[in-house]
């Protein structure tokens, strides 16, 4: 029995003069969580130790000095990060550990900045989506801040991943191009910006959707060019007995709309009508004096890029009465017949 | 009996040429009522154009001939609504005065509108064909963009010859001026301040990506701000040097703004925001910013340090104009019925079309009223709205057939 005892002091000593005395060394350790929060996110300190059991001391946080959680087991602080260009000096002190634990957060972000470089016609004001083809454009916009003076892009070491493989990195690689060739409807890109000795970064993640192209078709009026402002609805009436029509393959992965790999097959009213060489993507119709009703149909196909598969149809009544005075349905009085 | 005879066709001529003179006059009549009819409308395109009006544009305005009775009156001020030019336009600019600058999207050609006297006159001759945008300084001096079927961009930079006044009767002078760059992907003019007419724009860079330049007006004294693996931005240049700088916006897909300094330093504007379009205040430290969201739009303004606020308007920035001056009010034109899914991107591509109304917006108070509500024979999709230096008058293209409409602010 007596050894006994004496066995179990000597196993259970180490541990009672632990929590009774500074033990001194790094027992004591804080971490953030994410590693690098940008502003104003929720972040949440920890402290934790490899040798002694916390939930039973008095912690105490402080950030800049002054108490923001005080309380026995308390090995978590919640809070935000602080905004851009300002800093939170957190630190830790458990009850008989003679060291505290500290950390200085100063919030980083990274914009993560992308466009596609699928075809939409010259002076498109919204943005290229991506398209099976084509390439997207990534540009890292970091933020980081290091004694109050933002770090320059170039300075900074980054890591591009596509769907979690490193694809990219290095000091001042701010911007990939990723080639779409994937069966997925979406991929994932995301990258990570640190400065030299990763005491500062911010990352970002982006999931961008693939589009299928869509075909548009306008008036080619013989003054004023392709009429962009007036897509052609599915049904339009005009007034006019012949027109031209130009087709245009949005967020196509091409190199405009008349790209030699495109194949444009047109139909009217069911029959074949041969494409035009120079530009395959302008239909011409004479309806004659009366005019008439025109199914135009439209089937898009790329030579090498066997995914891509287009269509459009447009039901077009030329020489219409309707078209006279209003526009029915959207349709334009081109030639302000009407009024 | 043959006095009688001649006594009766005397009598039946005399009544002929009566009735004659009298059915004329009537008819007459009835055309000046129609002609000078009041209106909060006017169409222009006819009176207002006179003698000086080349046949390019007699052949496209010919449909638009006397059969409408809402019209400006030649040498009285404009309607409060007037629809400054019926057929499409590559562009427009407030010029001083305040008289528009108009680019014809047929020819190039160089109009000016006088909402005083209802008058346009021909200022240029020179034959640009299909102009797709133009944009203009206070002097009138213009860019005329153009662009092909695969993609590629012209920019004229042209000056027009102003030391003479154009009457109906002047000849129109050659525009003459000479080409920028290929490709020049967004474009702005130092609009406030003519007499340095510059220009800030960004190009495609022929190794990738994109270069913003400041220069001038012909291109020369260029100024490499800063290149970018980006090219579809949007340019706003700034009075005090300062670009903003948006990407291009597509329904939920987010985007940034930055605002560039003069040593083509970016600085995070708005970031990451769904279908995001911008429009800063040319003096004030306030901005408006649209979003789209799920088939929603959302209107916000953001002053100085403080919070965005959300406005009780669903549009886009592009659809709005801020007024002169350091009161912060802005004008928006609204969508009547909500627009749907998908509303920016079909927008763009000419897809959709919304009949908009105009509200007047409080940015200081972060408030917004009803201001103006075209009848629906003036039905308007606005797109670039622009304000004379005067705050007398927005004028804005129907994004629907870009014809031009002047809405006088002031009564």
């Amino acid at each position: 029995m007596k050894h006994l005892v004496l066995a179990l002091a000597l196993v259970l000593m180490p541990a009672w003069v632990a929590a009774q005395v500074d033990i001194g060394g790094p027992s004591i350790f804080l971490s953030v969580s994410p590693t690098y929060p940008q502003p104003g996110q929720a972040v949440i300190y920890t402290v934790q130790s490899p040798l002694i059991d916390l939930s039973a001391r008095d912690i105490t946080w402080k950030n800049a000095g002054a108490v923001v959680l005080e309380g026995v087991g308390e090995t978590s602080y919640k809070t935000n990060a602080p905004q851009g260009g300002e800093r939170d000096d957190i630190s830790v002190s458990v009850e008989g550990i003679s060291e505290p634990a500290s950390i200085s957060i100063t919030p980083s972000d990274v914009d993560l900045l992308w466009e596609s470089q699928s075809y939409a016609p010259g002076l498109y004001l919204g943005r290229h989506l991506p398209s099976q083809g084509s390439n997207v454009v990534f540009q890292a916009v970091p933020h980081i801040s290091k004694s109050g003076a933002e770090i320059p892009a170039a300075q900074l070491l980054y890591v591009w991943k596509v769907g979690g493989d490193v694809v990219a990195s290095g000091r001042g690689k701010t911007s990939v191009t990723v080639p779409i060739q994937t069966f997925s409807d979406a991929f994932t890109v995301s990258v990570e910006v640190t400065n030299a000795d990763r005491t500062l970064g911010a990352n970002k993640r982006v999931t961008l959707s693939i589009v299928e192209p869509t075909v548009r078709l306008y008036f080619e009026h013989p003054l004023y060019g392709t009429l962009y402002h007036m897509a052609l609805p599915p049904r339009s009436d005009i007034s006019d007995t012949e027109m031209s029509f130009t087709a245009i393959p949005y967020f196509a992965g091409a190199s405009g709309a008349n790209d030699p790999q495109f194949s444009y097959i047109w139909r009217v009213n069911g029959t074949p009508v041969q494409e035009n060489d120079q530009r395959p993507n302008v239909l011409t119709i004479n309806a004659g004096t009366g005019g008439g009703d025109a199914q135009v149909e439209l089937s898009l196909t790329h030579k090498k890029n066997f995914r891509f598969d287009a269509h459009g149809a447009w039901d077009v009544v030329f020489g219409s009465i309707a078209a006279h005075g209003v526009a029915s349905q959207g349709a334009p009085d081109l030639f302000g017949a009407g009024k | 009996m043959k006095n009688g005879v001649i006594t009766f066709v005397l009598t039946a001529l005399i009544v002929a040429i009566i009735g004659g003179f009298a059915g004329y006059y009537i008819f007459i009549k009835h055309k000046t009522a129609q002609t000078q009819q009041s209106s909060d409308i006017g169409d222009g395109s006819d009176n207002a154009f006179g003698g000086s009006v080349g046949s390019t544009y007699q052949n496209i305005a010919s449909g638009n001939d006397g059969t409408t009775s809402l019209r400006a009156d030649l040498g009285k001020p404009a309607p409060r609504l007037w629809h400054v030019v019926s057929t499409p336009t590559a562009g427009f600019g407030f010029g001083q005065g305040p008289v528009v600058y108009i680019a014809e999207r047929a020819t190039g050609n160089i109009l000016k509108a006088d909402p005083a006297q209802s008058a346009i006159v021909r200022l240029t001759n020179t034959l640009i064909p299909k102009v797709r945008e133009a944009l203009f300084s206070a002097t009138g001096d213009v860019l005329l963009r153009t662009s092909d079927g695969d993609g590629r961009i012209t920019t004229f930079a042209a000056t027009v010859a102003t030391t003479t006044e154009f009457t109906s009767t002047s000849t129109p002078n050659v525009l003459e001026g000479m080409y920028l760059p290929n490709d020049i992907m967004a474009v702005d003019t130092m609009y406030n301040a003519p007499t340095s007419k510059g220009i800030f724009f960004v190009a495609k860079n022929p190794d990738g990506g994109s270069v913003g330049v400041t220069s001038g007006w012909k291109g020369t004294g260029v100024k490499k701000l800063f290149t970018s693996p980006l090219s579809q931005w949007r340019a706003q240049w700034l009075t005090d040097g300062r670009i903003v700088l948006t990407q291009n916006a597509s329904d939920d897909i987010v985007g940034s703004s930055f605002i560039v300094s003069k040593d083509g330093v970016f600085s995070p504007l708005a970031s990451n925001q769904p279908g995001l379009t911008v429009l800063y205040h040319e003096t004030g430290d306030a901005y408006l910013y649209g979003t789209s969201d799920g088939g929603t739009l959302s209107l916000y303004v953001k002053t100085g340090k403080n919070a965005p606020v959300k406005l009780p308007i669903a549009t886009l920035a592009d659809k709005c104009v801020w007024a002169p001056g350091s009161a912060l009010i802005a004008y928006c034109a609204v969508p009547s019925d909500p627009p749907g899914a998908n509303y920016l991107r079909d927008w763009y591509q000419g897809a959709v079309h919304t009949h908009d109304l105009w509200w007047k917006v409080d940015a200081t108070a972060g408030t917004a009223e009803k201001y103006f509500t075209p009848d629906t024979s003036a039905s308007t999709d606005v797109e670039n709205p622009q304000i004379d230096a005067g705050a007398t008058a927005i004028a804005f293209r129907n994004a629907a057939d870009k014809s031009l409409w002047l809405l006088r602010i002031s009564q």
